[in-house]
């Protein structure tokens, strides 16, 4: 179709009207219009509603080109196409005042309706904005109250639990000491019996390296033990001044106490060309430990030590477990046989166990076997 | 009085027998047979205007008299408005011929409004309108105006929401704003043919 008519958006049906009515459309098209409407009533009635549609939107100026060229040699050919279109002309001025005139209440009305509405819109919207704000905070002010609630009850929980840490604490250092107490009183006593205590089963460690042909036989740790051939205090003078002799720079170890002559203190050796402690033993005695000081408190659990001859031959070697004790500044080790230490200079070398297995070095001690 | 059929011989004249007959096919009921009879009278005026005739009237007149010559002779006729649009086809060739034998449009035939009484034309017309309108109740008035207020697609969504205000479908609110109309272009014409005549005859 050439040309556009200017009207409302309308389907195709009606745009098939309007070009109809202008002569636009085709003989063929034309005729199906016509049956149609000569059959059908609404058909009809829609045809005259296309018409007066056409009317107005030529009286409003809203054609152009030939839709108005055909429009006028149309219906303005005739009387009753110019009385139409007059009649739409003074029509629509009428319709626009009576809006602007008599209907200007009502408009105001309707307008006032569509104010409110919009007002009433907005309220809406603001107060449901203001609602979920005000859920929203309020939750996260209950949340804050039952989260600082916890708090406050974790940080209670937290300084009870850690009073009673406390308090097992001391309760372990009580029983720690005790314990050691205990343990003194023990050393003491086996010391006064002169029984092997469970240290002695280190003896069964004990390796002779120099006389792999040793055999065991009743001078054993063991049957020392039971029978102990050393000489028992008081020490005689003989004996004393055969320790006192070995003075000139040479340290003597006595035994420990009085009650104790098969165990020597050894004092670890801070230089290399430390002079040895000198060891006075008896020849009655089967077996000797050493009592070793330590550089600090005991640490290890597991020992090990070797004594070795100042050339480096290694004479023999002993291991065992050591219930320590707090602040454990001295260290026995097992028995140790006296045929293996005959007269002469030895070094022993105290190893502890580390958490991975590993020995590590804590000390060596100098001394000198004399009979 | 006794009306004799006309024969094919001589030229038919429309009698009120035949024109009984043309009735009776369109409806038993006398009443309802004029309303059918002044639609389909207007279906051809309307399709001989809308085909550019230039005697739409007299074109529908023919039209109406050679079905009811027809129905008069005692041809059997099935389908009236097809028949009836068969013969207006016919009659709008013979015009349309007729008109193309005089010379060329008449372009007088543009009606043009009186420049000199132009604005008294004007005047007087939209207060034969208003007129009109006053004639109408307060919510015929209302509809009428609201119904043809706008453009475009508020016009059809005016319509719509007028068609659900008043519980009606688009259609029969299209039918009765138009009839309304057609009554108040009427009511304005013979108003302004009153007027005109009333001012030129002073």
């Amino acid at each position: 179709m050439k040309g556009t008519v200017r009207l409302a958006t309308r389907p195709k049906s009606e745009t098939t009207r309007i070009e109809y009515l202008l002569g636009l459309d085709r003989e063929s098209d034309r005729e199906s219009i016509e049956l149609e409407y000569f059959e059908d009533d609404d058909a009809f009635q829609e045809m005259l509603a296309a018409e007066e549609e056409l009317i107005d939107a030529y009286a409003r100026g809203q054609l152009g080109g030939e839709e108005r060229q055909r429009f006028e040699e149309r219906f303005l050919v005739l009387q009753q196409g110019s009385d139409r279109v007059r009649f739409a002309r003074a029509f629509r001025d009428a319709v626009v005042d009576a809006e602007v005139l008599e209907t200007r209440p009502s408009a105001k009305l309707s307008g006032i309706f569509k104010l409110q509405g919009i007002r009433w819109t907005r309220a809406v919207a603001t107060a449901s904005v203001v609602i979920v704000v005000v859920t929203v905070l309020s939750w996260l002010l209950l949340d804050h109250r039952r989260m600082s609630n916890e708090l406050r009850s974790v940080r209670d929980e937290s300084a009870e639990l850690r009073k009673e840490t406390e308090e097992l604490k001391r309760t372990a250092d009580v029983e720690r000491t005790r314990a050691a107490d205990i343990t003194d009183q023990l050393e003491y006593l086996v010391a006064q019996s002169d029984k092997p205590t469970k240290r002695e089963t280190g003896a069964s460690n004990q390796r002779r390296i120099d006389q792999p042909s040793h055999e065991v036989n009743s001078s054993s740790p063991e049957i020392a033990i039971t029978s102990p051939k050393t000489a028992q205090l008081p020490l005689s003078a003989t004996k004393m001044m055969d320790l006192l002799t070995l003075r000139s720079g040479v340290s003597v170890a006595a035994g420990v106490d009085g009650n104790a002559p098969n165990t020597f203190a050894l004092t670890r050796r801070e230089r290399s060309n430390d002079a040895p402690i000198a060891i006075g033993v008896q020849r009655d005695l089967s077996w000797i430990r050493f009592q070793l000081d330590l550089p600090s408190a005991a640490e290890h659990t597991n020992y090990y030590a070797t004594i070795k001859t100042t050339s480096g031959s290694t004479i023999t070697s002993v291991d065992w477990i050591e219930p320590l004790t707090p602040n454990q500044k001295t260290i026995d080790t097992p028995v140790i046989e006296a045929t293996n230490l005959p007269p002469g200079d030895y070094v022993l070398v105290l190893l502890g166990q580390d958490a991975d297995g590993t020995f590590v070095k804590i000390a060596d001690y100098s001394f000198k076997i004399m009979n | 009085m006794t009306l004799t059929k006309a024969s094919p011989k001589h030229e038919w004249v429309l009698t009120q027998e035949a024109f009984d007959q043309f009735l009776n096919v369109l409806d038993r009921d006398r009443e309802k047979a004029g309303e059918k009879y002044e639609y389909i009278r207007l279906k051809l005026l309307k399709y001989f205007q809308w085909r550019g005739s230039d005697v739409p009237d007299i074109d529908a007149d023919e039209t109406i008299n050679r079905v009811t010559r027809r129905i008069d002779e005692g041809q059997k006729v099935y389908n009236l408005k097809g028949y009836i649009y068969g013969v207006a086809k016919l009659v709008h060739a013979e015009s349309l011929k007729r008109r193309h034998q005089r010379q060329g449009l008449d372009e007088g035939s543009l009606f043009e409004l009186s420049p000199t009484d132009g604005d008294l034309v004007t005047t007087q017309y939209q207060d034969c309108l208003e007129c009109c309108l006053r004639q109408l109740s307060n919510e015929e008035r209302e509809v009428l105006t609201e119904y043809y207020r706008y453009e475009k697609i508020e016009k059809i969504n005016c319509r719509k929401r007028l068609a659900a205000k008043l519980g009606v479908s688009l259609n029969t609110l299209r039918v009765k704003m138009h009839r309304q109309r057609l009554n108040l272009e009427e009511c304005v014409e013979k108003c302004f043919d009153r007027e005109r005549d009333g001012s030129f005859g002073n």
